[in-house]
């Protein structure tokens, strides 16, 4: 036994197990409901009733396996990583627009190896990497605009990018998860300020500039304007709800994603689950985000090295924040977007990516523990 | 960087965190918690109401729900417009390039076609679960179906879209035949709608209408009218307009065959309105049966200084008494009469009749007619009023002024709806006979009735072709110039005939009246064309309810068995025969003191101890076996 490896046994604790269990937690009740709200559909489209289950399921495994593979390398290889990855995504957005696939009238996926993949969603994991790596080194200097620049700049490129396949939403969320970044590293309020400013006049462009958008606003305001077009989702999303009641209908016995609450099983499946598991399930699944998100958090605010800092809260508000944006779309409370619910909603980039990232929160995990029992 | 700031904003940032998701936790609660039920206009959802159906008086369906497929598109699933628009617009016969055009100009959801037939919905489902159009399903939604077509379509309305009504019952009614939800949303999606059964009679109303469409062909009139009603309750038997409009195609129609002219039109009605006037100026005591006036074909007044007024009569009838006016329809005759009272009189009399008042019936678009208050009366006004012209007034207000002749002189409101009744068969209103008021005396309703009776006279009556066998008929007829629109004068070519009939005179049952709008071919008079419509209707109500005709075998049953009740039983000196006897019948048996009774069984005694014809004495015994 050499004091080399005992100090190594000691900085590399194992992950953190609350954190693992409630992400094992969340994806398994997820991929149950995503095969009760999703088996109409496969059946529909004349698939077995597993079929989107297993895709997903598939997905989640290879994610699963990406997330252990980066629980276990030491931060610094990580850290090294992030050049990399940084360009694989931009690359990929690049190619997306030039050679991708249109679903839904919108350009978003690249076909890989038979297999749609869409690269906004590790964009996402891009930015937060990218913008940890900046900020653990600019520590200081975060009061000049000049060296603010530089992570504004990719903000905003990722963001473009990610506006040119047509999806806004994405677009929105990138330059929030940036904003949450900005402001717990200490970029003055002026700056934000200034910024907010600047960025209205534009967001009142790129919302108007597409019907879609103006009638989804249109549909928010008021969905029973055109109960039969737009506001049709948000409708029978609310009514999925509200038929749900306090103990819901009971797992599987859901009638709205039968044919009658489109995307039921992705963008929507959060509606399923309030009409089958009611409000106490729905309180569940908030809850268990929100353990997950104050777990999250503490491993990121104990970390002493800033870029882990940056990384585990980048991903955590990431994730926290994308569920809490669907669950307000779903609701009716914000104007629908196609945000889906991390761990729940059907998409195989997306179940991926937000597994990639709790293997990197969890790796985190493994190293702060040691340092909280160290006195500082 | 100062270490207590990035504290601080560690501290807001969390604390908004938390905030974003208790406004989320609350945002649900408030959504599947405390939705209330209907009262917040956020939540849309109607739940599905099963519109009541409309029957007939005896309860033969007028108009019932049905459901249909609508399809629907959710446009994001589709994967080949081009081939999912060929399926679809083969099977329902739609353009395929339209389609093709309205589904690319959606993004996410739309309707294809509302309400398809069965059985396009039967062959788009079995493309559906091919698996060739994926993206497009078919949504059940509740329609209206009307199986007896265009057969009253005016009382009874049809539904939109949304299956609201729209016209007619459906339409007056549509509240209690579909009730808005007071439920809360989601769970209780069961609610019936109220039955509502109108006062006609389906078949009384096919003889009207069969009576109306040969009207209709052989005089090419603009348009028909027809009702028979119940002269001792207003109930309206039968209602006929036409042109008529199929009711389960209601949108394929023309405007004007939509409309319901026996409430909505107003026109002169002609000499049918003398019946009125007669009976105003003898309730008014201006004139007595005896009356007599002098027509030389002219009704005639010399003003001092102003013009004259001359008014041309039909005819030259000589001396003519109120019952010749309404016999012959006397032009100058009903004039002369009319100033024997003042113009105010008459008109309050006019007023009485709820002439220039809606009818009150239940249905929309109804005219109040024109009748002219009597200070804007011109010299000409009272004369011309009292054989119906410078008054307009519907259908439906003849008839009902026409119930004072069949009620002793009170009006009765007519009525189209017999009885509401809630789907479980409790009845929750019915139509009662409704008097509105004392109109005329009943001296002056049965003399002008009987008045009425003479213009049915084989001897130049104007409505003797009206007449039926065996039965007496109180007649009016009418041929009234229509106005002409572009002149403001009478139009010298286009009539309204008429004819009203109360029958039998002696019992007043039945009113039927008629209108011809502007016949073109064979003849315009009214005791021509009119009166043989209301004459062969009649004849066949009469038939039909069996009404009794003169020279019938009449065997005066009442109608119903009665079984004359057994007296109570009761012990004499000697025990009777219990044999057939019911357990309730041997009942007195038990508070008679002297016997004991022991009943063993169920049914009907079949052996009893003692034998009958034993003596009753104190303390016997009496065994009654049941079977």
């Amino acid at each position: 036994m050499t004091g080399n490896f005992i100090v190594e046994r000691e900085n590399r604790h194992s992950s953190d197990p609350f954190l693992l269990s409630v992400i094992v937690l969340l994806l398994g009740i997820g991929l149950t409901f995503l095969f009760s709200a999703s088996y109409p559909n496969a059946l529909r489209l004349n698939k077995a009733p597993e079929f989107f289950l297993l895709r997903q399921a598939v997905m989640a495994a290879a994610g699963f396996a990406g997330a252990l593979f980066l629980m276990n390398i030491p931060i610094e290889v990580l850290k090294k990583l992030v050049f990399a990855v940084v360009l694989t995504s931009l690359l990929l957005s690049v190619i997306v627009l030039l050679a991708g696939r249109d679903i839904q009238g919108a350009r978003r996926w690249i076909i890989i190896g038979g297999r749609s993949f869409q690269p906004s969603e590790v964009v996402k994991l891009a930015l937060i990497l990218y913008l940890a790596d900046v900020f653990s080194k600019k520590e200081d200097s975060l009061d000049s605009f000049y060296s603010l620049s530089h992570p504004l700049v990719m903000v905003l490129l990722f963001s473009l990018l990610t506006f040119a396949q047509n999806d806004f939403s994405t677009a929105v969320f990138l330059i929030l998860i940036g904003s949450a970044i900005f402001f717990i590293a200490g970029v003055k309020f002026r700056y934000f300020f200034t910024g907010f400013l600047a960025s209205v006049p534009f967001l009142l462009i790129l919302v108007f500039s597409r019907e879609h958008r103006v009638k989804r606003l249109i549909a928010f305001l008021d969905p029973d304007k055109d109960p039969a077009g737009v506001g049709y989702q948000i409708i029978k999303a609310r009514e999925a709800l509200i038929s749900g009641g306090f103990w819901g209908k009971g797992i599987g016995s859901g009638l709205k994603k039968m044919g009658t609450l489109p995307e039921a099983h992705s963008d929507f499946i959060f509606a399923v689950i309030g009409e089958e598991a009611g409000f106490i399930g729905i309180l569940i699944i908030i809850i268990l985000f929100a353990i997950f998100a104050a777990r999250g958090y503490m491993i990121s605010y104990r970390c002493t090295d800033r870029f882990c800092f940056y990384t585990g809260f980048g991903i955590t508000t990431s994730i926290l924040y994308q569920a809490l944006m669907n669950m307000a779309v779903v609701s009716g409370a914000v104007p629908a977007t196609g945000i889906p619910l991390p761990f729940f909603s059907h998409g195989g980039s997306s179940i991926m990516v937000t597994l990639l990232m709790c293997g990197i929160l969890l790796n985190l995990s493994r190293s702060t523990k040691n340092e909280r029992e160290l006195p500082l | 960087m100062k270490s207590s700031t990035l504290e601080l904003r560690k501290k807001i940032f969390l604390i908004g965190t938390v905030l974003i998701i208790v406004l989320i936790i609350i945002r649900y609660m408030s959504l599947m918690l405390f939705s209330p039920a209907g009262g917040d206009d956020s939540v849309t959802h109607k739940p599905v109401v099963e519109r009541g159906p409309i029957l007939d008086r005896n309860g033969r369906i007028l108009a019932i729900q049905t459901r249909l497929y609508s399809v629907t598109a959710w446009i994001p699933s589709i994967k080949d417009v081009g081939k999912t628009a060929s399926i679809i617009s083969e099977v329902l016969e739609i353009d395929k390039n339209q389609l093709i055009q309205d589904i690319s100009s959606r993004s996410r959801f739309m309707y294809i076609k509302r309400k398809i037939s069965n059985s396009d919905a039967e062959n788009l489902r079995g493309y559906i679960d091919k698996g060739d159009l994926p993206g497009i399903g078919l949504e059940p939604e509740y329609g209206r179906s009307y199986p007896e077509k265009e057969l009253a379509s005016h009382l009874i309305g049809y539904t939109g879209t949304d299956n609201t009504g729209l016209e007619g019952i459906e339409y007056t009614y549509n509240s209690i035949l579909s009730p808005p939800s007071t439920q809360s949303i989601g769970n209780s999606r069961d609610i019936y709608g109220n039955q509502v059964f109108l006062t006609i009679d389906i078949n009384i109303q096919n003889f009207a209408h069969q009576a109306a469409l040969e009207a209709w062909e052989k005089y090419n009139p603009d348009s028909v009218m027809m009702i028979a009603a119940e002269a001792r309750t207003g109930d309206i038997l039968a209602y006929v307009s036409i042109p008529e409009v199929d009711l389960n195609n209601f949108s394929a129609s023309q405007a004007g065959d939509r409309i319901n002219r026996p409430v909505a039109n107003a026109y002169e009605p002609g000499s049918v309105f003398k019946i009125f006037s007669i009976a105003s100026f003898l309730q008014l005591g201006g004139i007595d049966e005896q009356s007599e006036f002098y027509c030389n074909g002219f009704f005639e007044i010399n003003t001092e200084g102003t013009n004259p007024v001359k008014i041309k009569c039909l005819g030259n009838h000589g001396a003519v008494t109120p019952e010749t006016i309404l016999k012959y329809s006397c032009n100058a005759g009903a004039a002369y009469a009319s100033l024997t009272v003042s113009d105010e009189s008459f008109y309050r009399m006019l007023k009485l009749f709820d002439f220039g008042e809606r009818t009150g019936v239940l249905l929309p678009g109804e005219t109040v007619g024109l009748l002219r208050e009597d200070r804007l009366w011109s010299i000409r006004s009272k004369p011309t009023i009292s054989f119906g012209q410078e008054i307009s007034v519907s259908a439906m207000q003849i008839v009902k002024a026409a119930s004072v002749f069949a009620n002793e002189g009170v009006m009765l409101q007519p009525h189209i709806v017999s009885k509401v009744v809630e789907h479980d068969g409790k009845v929750v209103d019915k139509s009662v006979r409704e008097p509105i008021r004392q109109v005329i005396s009943p001296e002056t309703a049965s003399s002008v009735l009987h008045m009425m009776t003479t213009v049915a006279d084989a001897d130049g009556g104007t409505g003797r072709r009206a007449a039926v066998d065996g039965i007496t008929m109180a007649v009016k007829t009418g041929t009234a110039q229509k106005l002409d629109k572009q002149t403001g004068k009478y139009s010298e070519n286009e009539f309204i005939s008429s004819c009203l009939a109360v029958f039998p005179a002696e019992d007043p049952q039945i009113i039927v009246y008629n209108v011809i709008e502007n016949p073109k071919k064979v003849s315009y008079y009214g005791g021509v064309i009119a009166a043989p419509l209301v004459g062969d209707l009649s004849d066949k109500i009469v038939s039909y309810l069996g009404i009794p005709r003169t020279g019938d075998m009449v065997i005066n049953h009442p109608g119903k068995i009665t079984i004359k009740q057994k007296p109570p039983l009761t012990l004499e000196d000697k025990v009777p025969d219990f044999t057939g006897m019911s357990k309730r019948e041997l009942l007195p048996l038990l508070k008679d003191n002297r016997v004991k009774v022991l009943i063993t069984g169920d049914g009907w005694v079949r052996n009893q101890n003692p034998p009958p014809g034993t003596d009753v004495v104190d303390g016997l015994n009496i065994r009654l076996e049941l079977e």
